[in-house]
């Protein structure tokens, strides 16, 4: 049984693998290749045409790549703003109608994003937030900051307050309390749910394209352009541009992250 | 070296009918310490909070060298608080921990660094500085948050049930730790304890809340002996009492007419013995006869469940002195005069 159970354990492993790193290898294959059409196995030409005209500034590819960050961060600092005070508040205490308040949160996640672009574009276009970066980074909130709540609310059911007034008792600020206590305490959740937030945000089509309009291109919005055109080559390296920051962000929190997860394997074992 | 005062601090949680505190006057001298003794839920943790300033009063005031600190934030009192379960920082170092206060006060490093080996000195762990707080055992965590506490030389040391998350053994030794530092740092100290023992032991002078009001505040002994109400009889430990009248010197009730020894006014009055006080056989005073209802062996000492005419005694008797006693039979007891105290007269209701 034992060894059964490490052989199945170590074939899902593999597959797990080969099923994220098996949509790379055409892709990666296609940014190099010129002409490679069926029933050809291999391209039958290298080049680097691809590669060099998605680094150009005629692509617009380093353009959409800087927006992308800018509001994929802002994003994320925003939902840290409000996810961590709101986290704080329902991991913490127990109030009338908080499941209320929980059900509300995690609304946007069973609404389909077009529904809420929908809804939302009305209310935009009134404020003047359409074909914005500010109302981009707004309207990805929507599907964002359920996850970092949510996050933020588990991290705080497991924090004891009472740390920090030991803290002040000791005779540190509010600020250094809050520097020195809460934040290293919080930092996991804090790192988990920014890679969240992140990446959510990094992946969102519908709600940019509605709400920015097309003036907004991040680069989903490109990627999709070039692979509507048929440009496969172009295609091919824009998506590996595109899936490098979230690749670059696993690696930078994995420490913090998998020391959560390897604790939570722990308390699942027990 | 400060004298704490508390006057007439009242203090009810938002959306609770009773008040958590009510009326509360006490006075703290320089440099002792001073038990705050009382059941669970008698608004000891909350007095202490209120000083440390993790909450504010609705009502009195409280004041440091007869200065109020009301207005201070936590961190500005100088009160330090010492909880029950520890509460190390679980992402730093056990010299880490020791040093926080002297780091948040801008504390060069160096002078830091010597300060807290003295300390870790003080309670034999020297060695434990690059420790993490979470590898250490419960009562190393204690002597840790003490002398973290310690360090910062706080004007009012603010105990919580510090030996109650301890196992036994290493309760009396983290007992005498405490007074030690307390003697020597001569830091006016309150102790929050519901342990009366704890508090005899420990403590200069004891005094005992119930239901958010201050019962009683005295030397130890005196709080144990002269309890001021029926409750304070009872969480001591007493579960006699007897309806009569003091008449120039003597007790006339139920139990007939007794000596007593101290003098109290005439008039009304509620006679209680502590259990252990209760004799067996013949004495020249305050002899009874008693019948046997019930006996009980409880280890270092007999509970006997005795009946004198209507009233029940009881009394905690060493177990040979209980051989051959069965229910029924009747027995000689006696009340030493000096045992013998009378609760003014009016206060069987609240028991």
């Amino acid at each position: 049984m034992k060894g059964w159970g490490r052989w199945f354990r170590n074939a899902a492993r593999g597959l797990l693998i080969l099923w994220s790193v098996a949509a790379l290898v055409p892709l990666g294959i296609w940014s190099f290749a010129r002409g490679w059409r069926f029933p050809d196995v291999v391209p039958r030409t290298l080049t680097l045409d691809a590669w060099r005209f998605a680094l150009s500034d005629s692509s617009g590819v380093l353009g959409s790549l800087w927006i992308s960050i800018v509001i994929s961060a802002m994003v994320t600092a925003l939902a840290l703003i409000i996810g961590l005070p709101a986290g704080r508040v329902l991991g913490l205490y127990r109030f009338r109608g908080k499941t209320m308040v929980e059900a509300a949160v995690l609304a946007p996640l069973i609404l389909p994003g077009n529904v809420i672009a929908l809804g939302l574009h009305g209310v935009f276009l009134r404020l003047g937030l359409t074909n914005s970066v500010a109302g981009v980074v707004l309207v990805h909130l929507v599907p964002t900051l359920p996850y970092m709540i949510l996050v933020m609310a588990g991290v705080f059911a497991r924090y004891d307050p009472a740390h920090e007034q030991q803290a002040r008792s000791l005779g540190a600020t509010a600020l250094q309390t809050l520097w020195h206590v809460t934040l290293p305490a919080i930092l996991p959740g804090i790192l988990v749910g920014s890679l969240f937030t992140f990446l959510i945000s990094w992946s969102q089509f519908v709600l940019t394209l509605m709400i920015g309009g097309g003036r907004v291109t991040t680069l989903p919005l490109l990627l999709y352009g070039f692979a509507t055109a048929g440009r496969n080559d172009l295609t091919g390296a824009i998506a590996i541009i595109y899936i490098l920051p979230g690749i670059l962000a696993v690696l930078a929190t994995v420490r913090h992250v998998s020391g959560r997860s390897a604790a939570i394997a722990h308390a699942g074992r027990a | 070296m400060t004298q704490v005062d508390l006057f007439r601090l009242g203090l009810t949680y938002p959306g609770r009918a009773v008040a958590a505190l009510e009326d509360l006057t006490l006075s703290v001298k320089s440099g002792s310490m001073t038990a705050i003794l009382g059941p669970s839920g008698s608004g000891k943790s909350t007095l202490l909070k209120l000083i440390a300033g993790t909450i504010v009063p609705d009502r009195g005031d409280i004041q440091f060298d007869a200065g109020s600190i009301l207005s201070l934030q936590p961190e500005q009192r100088g009160a330090v608080m010492v909880f029950q379960d520890h509460l190390l920082f679980p992402h730093l170092t056990v010299a880490g921990n020791v040093g926080f206060g002297l780091r948040m006060r801008g504390v060069a490093r160096q002078q830091i660094d010597r300060a807290v080996r003295d300390m870790l000195d003080k309670v034999q762990m020297a060695d434990f500085g690059p420790r993490r707080a979470a590898s250490l055992s419960g009562g190393q965590q204690q002597r840790v948050a003490l002398v973290r506490a310690l360090i910062v030389q706080p004007k009012v040391l603010l105990l919580d049930e510090p030996l109650s998350s301890l196992d036994a053994y290493l309760r009396s030794e983290m007992r005498d730790l405490i007074i030690a530092l307390q003697r020597e740092t001569a830091v006016t100290t309150l102790l929050v304890t519901h342990d009366q023992q704890e508090a005899m032991i420990m403590a200069d002078s004891v005094a005992l809340m119930m239901a958010g009001r201050l019962v009683q505040h005295d030397l130890p002994d005196v709080v144990f002996q002269r309890p001021a109400s029926i409750a304070a009889a009872r969480f001591f430990g007493a579960r006699t009492f007897v309806e009569g009248t003091v008449q120039a010197g003597r007790f006339v009730s139920s139990l007939g007419v007794l000596d007593l020894g101290a003098s109290f006014s005439d008039g009304p009055g509620i006679l209680t013995i502590r259990p252990e006080a209760v004799q067996l056989g013949q004495d020249a005073e305050n002899t009874l006869a008693a019948t046997l209802r019930s006996r009980q062996f409880m280890g270092t000492q007999t509970l006997l469940r005795l009946a004198v005419g209507p009233v029940e005694l009881e009394a905690l008797v060493p177990p040979d002195r209980a051989v051959g006693l069965e229910p029924g039979c009747a027995v000689q007891v006696h009340l030493p005069r000096p045992a013998l105290w009378i609760l003014p007269k009016g206060t069987l209701a609240d028991g």
